[in-house]
C-alpha cells in the first residue's frame, strides 16, 4: 500500500513538472516570437538603437490596425441611439451600447490589441500541455513497472498514447469528435515530435542509471 | 580499516576464543563484532520440500530464496525447492551472512554472483553461477552496495 501510494504520488509529480515545463517552455517561446513580431525588444539595450532597428512598415502596419478598430468604434459611438439622450449609461445596464461610448477609442484600441495578444500566449498551450504531462506521466508509469513486458511497454507507452491523445486533443479545441484522418493529421505535429522526444530520452536516461549502477556494483562484487 | 591478525594455535587452550584490541569501538570494529557473533547463530542448513519429500540445503550452495504465485522457494544448482520461510524473515536470519534482497521477491546469496548486467530496458540484472538472472530493484541497489562495501571491508 504504501509503495502504491508513493508510486502515485511520484506519477502525479512527474506529470505536474512535466506539464508546467511544456506550458512555460511553449509560452515562452510564443511570448518571444509575438514581441519580435511586434519589434519589442525584451532586452534592449540603448532606446536610440532599438529605434534605429525598427521596420517602418510593420510599424505602419500596427498603426493601421489600431487606426482601423479606433475608427470604428468612434464611428458606432456617433452613431448611438443613447448619444444625447441625457441619460446616464453603464455597461451591462440591458441597452445596446457601443464600447467607444465609455472607452477612449484609441486608448481601447490599444488596450484591446496588447489584450487579445497576450491572451492568446496565456491560453494556447494549456491544453496541450495538459495532455503532453498526461501522456508523459503514462509513459513514467509503464517504463516504471516490472510487471509489463518490453514489448508491452512500447505498446502501452509509445503507440497507446500516440493513438489516445490526438482525439482528446481535437475534442477540446472544438468540442466534437472527428473522423480518423482529420484527428491524426490535424495534431500539432510537434506533439508527435516531442512525445517521441521525450519518450527517447527518458528511455536513454533510464538506461544510462542502470548501466552506471550496474558498473558500480560490479566494481563492488570484484572486492568481494 | 587494516586489521592485524593474530593466531595462536596450541594444545593449551581450552576453547576457541577471539579477542579484538582496538583503540575505539568504530562502525567498522561493530561490524567485525557482529560478523564474529553471527557466525554460530547462523544456521547452516534450511529444509525445504519437493514433491512431498523434505530436504535439508546446505545455506552456501543457495543460489537464491524467491517468491512466485504465493510461495517461497529456495534454489540451489540441481534445482528449485519449496521453503516454509517468509523472504523478511530468511533476511532476518541470514542478514549478517551472505545474503541480500535485491528485489521485493529475491534474496540472493552473493557468494553465487557471477556478475551484473543491464538489460536492454535498463532494469539491472543479477547473473548467478547456475547461469540464471534475477532483476534487481533500483531502489534496493543502495542498500546492496552499502552490503557489499562492508563486506569487501571485512575481507
Amino acid at each position: 500500500m504504501k509503495q502504491f501510494i508513493k508510486r502515485g504520488l511520484k506519477t502525479i509529480l512527474v506529470f505536474i513538472i512535466s506539464t508546467i515545463v511544456i506550458y512555460v517552455g511553449f509560452t515562452a517561446k510564443d511570448f518571444y516570437k509575438t514581441c519580435k513580431e511586434n519589434q519589442l525588444y525584451l532586452f534592449g539595450n540603448k532606446y536610440n538603437e532599438d529605434i534605429a532597428k525598427l521596420d517602418k512598415d510593420k510599424i505602419k502596419e500596427l498603426g493601421d490596425s489600431v487606426e482601423l478598430y479606433k475608427e470604428i468604434l468612434e464611428q458606432s459611438a456617433n452613431e448611438s441611439k443613447y448619444k444625447d439622450d441625457g441619460q446616464e449609461h453603464y455597461i451591462g445596464d440591458g441597452h445596446e451600447h457601443s464600447l467607444g461610448e465609455f472607452y477612449d477609442p484609441l486608448g481601447f484600441s490599444i488596450w484591446s490589441f496588447i489584450q487579445v495578444e497576450l491572451t492568446q500566449i496565456t491560453t494556447k498551450y494549456i491544453n496541450i500541455s495538459i495532455i503532453s504531462g498526461v501522456a508523459i506521466a503514462i509513459a513514467y508509469l509503464v517504463i516504471t513497472c516490472r510487471r509489463i513486458s518490453t514489448i508491452l511497454k512500447f505498446i502501452i507507452g509509445y503507440f497507446g498514447i500516440m493513438i489516445i491523445v490526438p482525439p482528446i486533443y481535437m475534442y477540446t479545441w472544438t468540442y466534437r469528435f472527428w473522423d480518423i484522418g482529420s484527428t491524426y493529421s490535424n495534431m500539432p505535429k510537434y506533439f508527435y515530435i516531442g512525445y517521441t522526444a521525450i519518450f527517447v530520452i527518458m528511455y536513454i536516461v533510464n538506461y544510462k542509471i542502470g548501466v552506471k549502477m550496474t558498473e558500480e556494483l560490479n566494481q563492488n562484487i570484484k572486492n568481494n | 580499516m587494516e586489521i592485524k591478525i593474530n593466531t595462536n594455535i596450541s594444545d593449551e587452550y581450552k576453547e576457541t576464543s577471539i579477542t579484538i584490541n582496538a583503540p575505539k569501538l568504530t562502525k567498522e570494529v561493530q561490524n567485525l563484532i557482529n560478523y564474529i557473533s553471527n557466525i554460530n547463530t547462523t544456521p547452516t542448513q534450511i529444509t525445504a520440500t519437493k514433491n512431498n519429500e523434505i530436504y535439508f540445503i546446505d545455506i552456501e550452495n543457495v543460489m537464491c530464496f524467491f517468491s512466485k504465485d504465493k510461495y517461497n522457494y529456495v534454489r540451489v544448482k540441481d534445482g528449485t525447492y519449496k521453503i516454509k520461510y517468509k523472504l523478511y524473515e530468511l533476511e532476518e536470519i541470514f542478514k549478517n551472512k551472505d545474503f541480500i534482497r535485491i528485489s521485493n521477491s529475491c534474496i540472493i546469496n552473493v557468494n553465487q554472483v557471477e556478475c551484473f548486467d543491464t538489460s536492454i530496458l535498463g532494469t539491472i540484472l543479477v547473473k548467478l553461477k547456475d547461469s540464471t538472472q534475477e532483476t534487481v530493484s533500483k531502489r534496493n541497489v543502495a542498500q546492496i552496495m552499502k552490503f557489499l562495501k562492508e563486506r569487501g571491508n571485512l575481507k
